[in-house]
């Protein structure tokens, strides 16, 4: 993910002798920032600089200086920006973990702690990360139920481990009037809790900023998808799903909307300037994440098959501008139109929607093996997608244990879908 | 009573199923294995699930309608798979995590919107006729409790031997157990060890007289059992079994609001309903003000437990991490501990029995 490639060149430096007084050290971020701006390893320069940010923020939590939150994925960061507190959530720590090739020790220091090898490895990892010491300590916890049912039980887990609060929103299985009014109640106390509990103040203007802050991103998310549309797409998968750190981490944060701005703007000075060399034989919707360990999967997709994915699930953009007046009701509503809460037709809806208005000719899946959530679904978006015309591949594989992901299997399917999608026009 | 409709999950009120004239039916788990191939589940979702997904798509028509709840995303996909291609209705009931004001006032909302569902395909759901079938249903489950040895603000774990009858209640209803439950002898406390026999009327084979003498008790905990899983257990001599999971001990703790609901306007049958639900001994996808942890604690302190028997359902993530949890409660207070991965099929068994029986030997040494 957003630190893949600086922890690469920080494993270059260390080899294994990389510590948890490193990986712990604020200065460690500070470091990694500056080796960023010279190594220059993206194409795009709002590529590296997302991965700043996330680096900033990292440091920024080991710090200390301000109350640190871990949240779970799907939890709305616009609060934690609003209480002042930095963000820092255990399943990104633990797909940098996989990049940095340290998550099998994760995963075992979990299982010797009597984690279940049933549940999903980002959580495994994150759980042995914890236990090993290796996160800045937080103040809080917060969790949201939705999307996923082990990470808010991890959270328990976590809560009891390191005594520290837990503060769970509890979100409805579908969006009406009644489940935003509950959800909304529960965003307000959440925060009135904290406030309690003299961790940390809700700052109303902060609030208001965090709102504005979205609606910016989301003004330049909309444009991004629609220069992702143009034939050949001015952004691919490889370096799209980079940007899911800012929909999972960094939500409502004025750095965050300036960030997308500046990803819309180079992807439109790219079409401007022309794409040169680049063939866009197939399009594709990119579905769930990706292995974060070291691999050639999306290398091998985009530049051998000229499968590119122009559109990513987890990065596009499905809530409708945020009211400033209304600012929870507005989390909520946000939070419970995620087309991947509630039954599969909503996912399946959406995903025919994003595929059509992207002229993709096919979707893949990456199913992470321990997620119940899009896994559970697969079957059922195969079926319905494919009613729609549009092939469906399901992947099967694991984004944090290399040893879950069959490699050579997923090339010779990737391959066959390739094939197949010769023929396939949408 | 007319047609049955199913339910998959003890917070859904089998009293609004039967107010609205069917004949509610709680699907528990089988000895069948659920089937590997399914065209809409794959193979790492809950095999419960699985299971009565194959049970009900089997429905010859005796089914009216299908309750599911949101309880997991595994549960909200088995809904997915079923409301659209069934031979009978499907309804999904949102279910909150926690007990407080806000969470008890949006779940009254829930259940009303499900009788008015209901009503539409059944009888209308009045006032009156609920309050009655929610007496028969508090009434079968205190006779249980009493039988069962409940006393305290905590359901006791049920004993073994009246699994049967909890089955029941579930597959038959609430009336026929009360009657039932009323020839036999009361039980004192079980966990004292001075349980006394009274057998019940049904043909079941399950030996109450080990539940006699002083030999070590067993908290057997986690996922619904399957038969098989309780006829292993049953056939373990010299030890005595006590039961808490979803379809036994988490429905017998009494409603903390018992007679409030004849008291006030329409409105409150709902939300009495609610709260006396969400107020009941909880699962661990609920997140209550004392937690999993307190919970486990106040139940083996009012237990004396020599070991405990964890069934572990596969692909279920709220079991592994409650296993986590109670594994630690119990490495603290010194009791062994012995988890069961299950996926319910009756080829697992031969390995499960063996387990549980070396564990029962190193118990008994």
């Amino acid at each position: 993910m957003f630190v893949l490639e600086v922890f690469k060149s920080f494993r270059q430096k260390f080899g294994d002798s990389i510590s948890h007084k490193i990986l712990s050290s604020p200065f460690t971020y500070s470091f990694a920032r500056r080796l960023l701006v010279r190594k220059r390893h993206y194409s795009l320069k709002a590529l590296s600089e997302i991965t700043d940010f996330g680096l900033q923020q990292a440091g920024e939590a080991y710090r200390g200086k301000k109350p640190v939150a871990w949240i779970t994925a799907f939890f709305p960061t616009e609060l934690v920006y609003a209480m002042g507190m930095v963000p820092f959530t255990p399943e990104i720590a633990a797909a940098s973990a996989a990049a940095l090739d340290l998550a099998p020790d994760l995963m075992q220091r979990a299982k010797e702690a009597g984690f279940d090898p049933d549940t999903c490895s980002f959580h495994r990892c994150a759980g042995g990360g914890s236990l090993e010491g290796l996160f800045p300590k937080p103040d809080v916890l917060l969790a949201s139920s939705h999307l996923c049912d082990g990470a808010p039980q991890l959270f328990r887990y976590l809560s009891r481990n390191l005594q520290r609060p837990l503060y769970v929103a509890d979100v409805p299985a579908y969006p009406d009037e009644e489940s935003e009014k509950y959800l909304a109640r529960q965003l307000e106390n959440i925060c009135f809790s904290m406030e309690e509990s003299g961790r940390c103040k809700l700052d109303w203007d902060r609030l208001q900023e965090a709102i504005h802050n979205v609606n910016r991103a989301r003004t330049a998310q909309l444009l991004l998808s629609h220069l992702r549309r143009e034939n050949p797409s001015p952004l691919w998968g490889s370096e799209g799903l980079v940007t899911v750190f800012l929909t999972l981490q960094g939500e409502g944060f004025r750095r965050t909307a300036e960030l997308w701005e500046n990803l819309a703007r180079e992807a439109k000075e790219r079409l401007e300037k022309g794409i040169p060399g680049e063939e866009e034989r197939h399009r594709l919707v990119w579905l769930h994440f990706k292995p974060f360990y070291s691999n050639e999967l999306f290398q091998h997709i985009e530049n051998n098959l000229g499968m590119k994915s122009v559109c990513e699930e987890f990065t596009s953009v499905f809530w409708e501008p945020l009211d400033p007046e209304t600012p929870f009701l507005s989390l909520a509503r946000k939070m419970l139109s995620n087309p991947s809460l509630g039954p599969t037709q909503r996912r399946l809806d959406w995903v025919t929607q994003l595929a059509r208005e992207h002229k993709a000719n096919g979707v893949v899946h990456f199913s992470h093996w321990g997620c119940r959530q899009a896994v559970g679904g697969t079957l059922m978006l195969k079926d319905g997608l494919q009613r729609e015309g549009i092939p469906f591949l399901s992947l099967d594989g694991d984004c944090v244990d290399a040893r879950s992901f069959p490699t050579e299997q997923a090339r010779t399917r990737l391959e066959s879908f390739a094939e197949m999608l010769e023929g396939a026009v949408i | 009573m007319g047609q049955k409709v199913a339910f998959t999950c003890s917070y859904v009120p089998p009293e609004v199923i039967s107010a609205a004239g069917f004949q509610p039916l709680r699907l528990l788990p089988e000895n069948d294995a659920p089937p590997v191939a399914d065209a809409a589940l794959p193979p790492t979702v809950c095999p419960y699930l699985r299971q009565i997904r194959q049970q009900v798509t089997n429905n010859n028509g005796d089914l009216a309608g299908l309750v599911v709840t949101s309880s997991c995303n595994a549960a909200i996909h088995f809904y997915a798979s079923l409301h659209k291609e069934a031979n009978f209705f499907v309804y999904l009931l949102d279910l909150p995590r926690k007990n407080s004001g806000d969470s008890t006032g949006y779940y009254a909302r829930q259940i009303q919107d499900m009788a008015a569902f209901l009503e539409e395909r059944g009888d209308p759901v009045k006032s009156d006729k609920l309050e009655s079938m929610r007496q028969e249903r508090r009434d079968a489950w205190k006779s249980l409790a009493k039988v069962s040895g409940y006393t305290g603000q905590n359901a006791s774990p049920l004993p073994l031997p009246l699994y049967p009858e909890m089955r029941q209640l579930w597959e038959n209803g609430a009336p026929n157990l009360k009657k039932r439950l009323e020839k036999h002898a009361v039980a004192q406390n079980p966990t004292a060890g001075n349980y006394s026999t009274g057998k019940p009327a049904s043909d079941n084979n399950y030996n109450y007289d080990s539940y006699n003498g002083g030999v070590p008790s067993i908290l057997v905990t986690g996922a619904p059992f399957s038969p098989g899983f309780l006829e292993l257990l049953n056939q373990q001599e010299g030890f005595k079994f006590f039961l808490d999971e979803c379809t036994t001990s988490r429905v017998l703790a009494p409603p903390s609001t018992e007679e409030s609901i004849s008291m006030g306007a329409e409105q409150d049958i709902w939300m009495t309903l609610a709260s006396e639900y969400l107020e009941k001994t909880p699962c661990p996808r609920f997140f209550l003000q004392d937690d999993r942890e307190e919970w486990f604690k106040t139940l083996i302190s009012e237990g004396n437990y020599q070991g405990v028997i964890f069934h572990d359902l596969a692909f279920c993530d709220f079991n592994h991490y409650d296993a986590l949890i109670l594994g630690n409660v119990l490495e603290s207070h010194g009791i062994p501990f012995l988890k069961i991965k299950s996926e319910l099929g009756p080829g697992e068994m031969g390995q499960i029995q063996t387990r549980i029986e070396a564990f029962l030997e190193m118990i008994d040494t």
